[in-house]
């Protein structure tokens, strides 16, 4: 038979998981969380921009109506094929954008409505990577509430 | 307290292991867990069941851009073009349940599910982790049988302190030898518990595993197995009929569990036994046996001299866990030319010599009936158990200084050694 004092640490460890789910379900950290990106650099134009590697992710306040995505890629050798850039919004398919030439594409991205949480996360997937595994350059995300 | 110490050991041991592990990520000392040998061996994981790939290209192509970097040791076979892994599956089969965990909680999170974010890699980490723990925990039930409890829990807290099991269960916790360690430990202590009812299966399944995360490591359930088969408790050193019908069951039963892995070879090179290293890489005819055993650059004896009580306890070992001498002798002996005959005899990046933390369940034993043998002798149990801390201290001190890159990872030279006491 369950002794009283074996019920009560039983019931201490599901409170203390429940609590624990609760918390992990929309933590404040995740905001700063990002996979797949490379440090901050600065283009000669002045452009702040990460590269991405072949599939990579960031997230975004949940109150975005909006998000400004400005995203390039090199061509440096007449090998360089054509990307195809595919976001996608807490893993629904969001927009496919074609980058053919160098210039910095604005990829805009209408959120669905949000759920519950703090933040939503973006993935972007390349179709094709560059010499050292690059997949786009990242610049600034702009947010339109 | 001496009660309450020995009767929360475990507990004890898993609150300053986390301690440890807590300590290594929080500083940023130690990156993240799933890093350099560790990769491959848990490579499997989101391969088979983020991407249902059994070839491993989807996660060479998710993170890699196509090809896995040289360091992770991967190679392309040359005839079928796909990748052949260093690694075994053993340790990705043994991480799945810590795994799943995980990937359930990156769900929840809403974090990228792609294998290697912070929940999978704390995952694979702290399994490491679990895993010593588990090893401790079979080496305590072997011990407690054969010697008191003072004793077993002193060799316990010796090996764990005193040698690399610390550096492996906490800031390396990810590399296979977490769970060679946990496996072997739990075959020795089912192996002493076997009767001829009841355990054979239990060893095959163990034996299959040891083999599957560490394929040099066969020469372990051999020789445990064998010594079963070789002589019986009451009647010495003799072949015995149970004896051997659990040989044959386990090897059968070894057998299956090593299946997956010989399948993987197969579908990926058309052979069912593959040397994923490529190449000869033992060098069998000229082997580094004083380098591995008491050299400053990685001699086991050298950076654990604990252990040199254990090898010594394996000679006054109690009539009760005699029958396991020869075998412990032949797997320590055997662990020493396979280690020092392969051609990369350092391991790579490690605290201590790595390659032994397999076999530290078999020093576990030496090291309980040195200090059985001992414990009735006050003046020399005071002496052994003063030099033993002070051992213990110092290999604690080495294994900081080693996590904060004051000592080289690899070839380190008498000069670094000393010059290491004088740094802060």
């Amino acid at each position: 038979m369950m002794t009283r004092r074996l019920a009560s640490r039983w019931l201490l460890l599901l409170v203390g998981a429940a609590a624990a789910l609760w918390y992990l379900r929309d933590p404040p950290w995740l905001a700063e969380q990002t996979t797949g990106l490379r440090p901050w650099q600065q283009a000669a134009d002045g452009t702040r921009y990460r590269w991405s590697g072949r599939h990579a992710s960031f997230f975004v306040t949940s109150d975005a109506a909006r998000v400004v995505v400005p995203i390039a890629t090199t061509f440096s050798t007449p090998a360089d094929a054509p990307m195809v850039v595919t976001f996608s919004i807490d893993d629904l398919r969001g927009t496919r954008v074609l980058l053919t030439n160098r210039s910095w594409t604005p990829v805009t991205l209408e959120m669905p409505p949000h759920g519950s949480r703090r933040v939503r996360r973006i993935d972007v997937r390349t179709s094709v990577t560059r010499e050292g595994n690059h997949g786009v350059m990242i610049g600034d995300v702009r947010v339109e509430r | 307290m001496r009660v309450w110490l020995g009767r929360h050991f475990i507990a004890l041991a898993a609150v300053v292991c986390l301690a440890g592990y807590v300590y290594a990520y929080r500083e940023g000392i130690a990156g993240t867990p799933i890093r350099s040998d560790a990769f491959s061996y848990y490579v499997y994981l989101p391969s088979f069941i983020l991407h249902h790939d059994l070839t491993l290209q989807s996660v060479a192509d998710d993170c890699c851009g196509g090809e896995f970097p040289t360091w992770t040791g991967f190679t392309r076979w040359p005839r079928t073009h796909r990748w052949v892994d260093v690694h075994p599956i053993g340790e990705a089969v043994l991480i799945s349940p810590f795994f799943l965990v995980a990937h359930l909680l990156t769900r929840w999170t809403n974090l990228t599910p792609d294998g290697y974010t912070p929940y999978y890699q704390h995952a694979a980490g702290l399994a490491g982790l679990c895993y010593v723990l588990f090893g401790l925990w079979c080496l305590r039930g072997l011990l407690r049988r054969h010697v008191s409890a003072g004793v077993t829990d002193a060799a316990l807290a010796t090996l764990l302190f005193g040698t690399s099991l610390f550096h492996y269960a906490t800031f390396d916790s990810t590399w296979s030898h977490a769970f060679s360690f946990a496996l072997i430990g739990l075959l020795l202590d089912l192996a002493d518990r076997w009767t001829p009812e009841r355990g054979a299966v239990a060893i095959g399944i163990i034996s299959g595993l040891i083999v599957l995360v560490r394929h040099t490591n066969v020469i372990v359930p051999v020789a445990v197995v064998g010594t079963l088969a070789a002589c019986s408790r009451s009647r010495g050193f003799r072949l015995n009929a149970d004896g051997l019908r659990l040989a044959i069951t386990a090897a059968l039963v070894a057998a299956i569990v090593i299946l997956p892995q010989l399948f993987l070879y197969e579908s990926a090179t058309h052979r069912w036994f593959v040397n994923s290293y490529g190449g000869d890489r033992f060098t069998f005819t000229s082997p580094h046996v004083a380098a591995v055993l008491v050299s400053v650059r990685r001699g086991v004896f050298f950076w654990a001299p604990v252990l040199v009580f254990g090898v010594a306890g394996l000679f006054m070992t109690p009539a009760s866990l005699r029958r396991w001498v020869p075998a412990a002798v032949a797997i320590i002996v055997l662990d020493i030319y396979l280690i020092a005959s392969w051609v990369e005899w350092q391991f790579g990046a490690s605290y201590g010599h790595r390659g032994f933390v397999d076999v530290y369940p078999v020093f576990a034993i030496g090291l309980a009936s040195f200090y059985q043998e001992i414990a009735p002798r006050p003046v020399t149990r005071r002496a052994v158990g003063a030099l033993v801390v002070a051992l213990c201290a110092l290999s604690m001190f080495q294994m900081l200084q080693y996590w904060h890159g004051r000592l080289p990872m690899i070839d380190v030279t008498w000069d670094q050694y000393v010059s290491m006491f004088g740094s802060r």
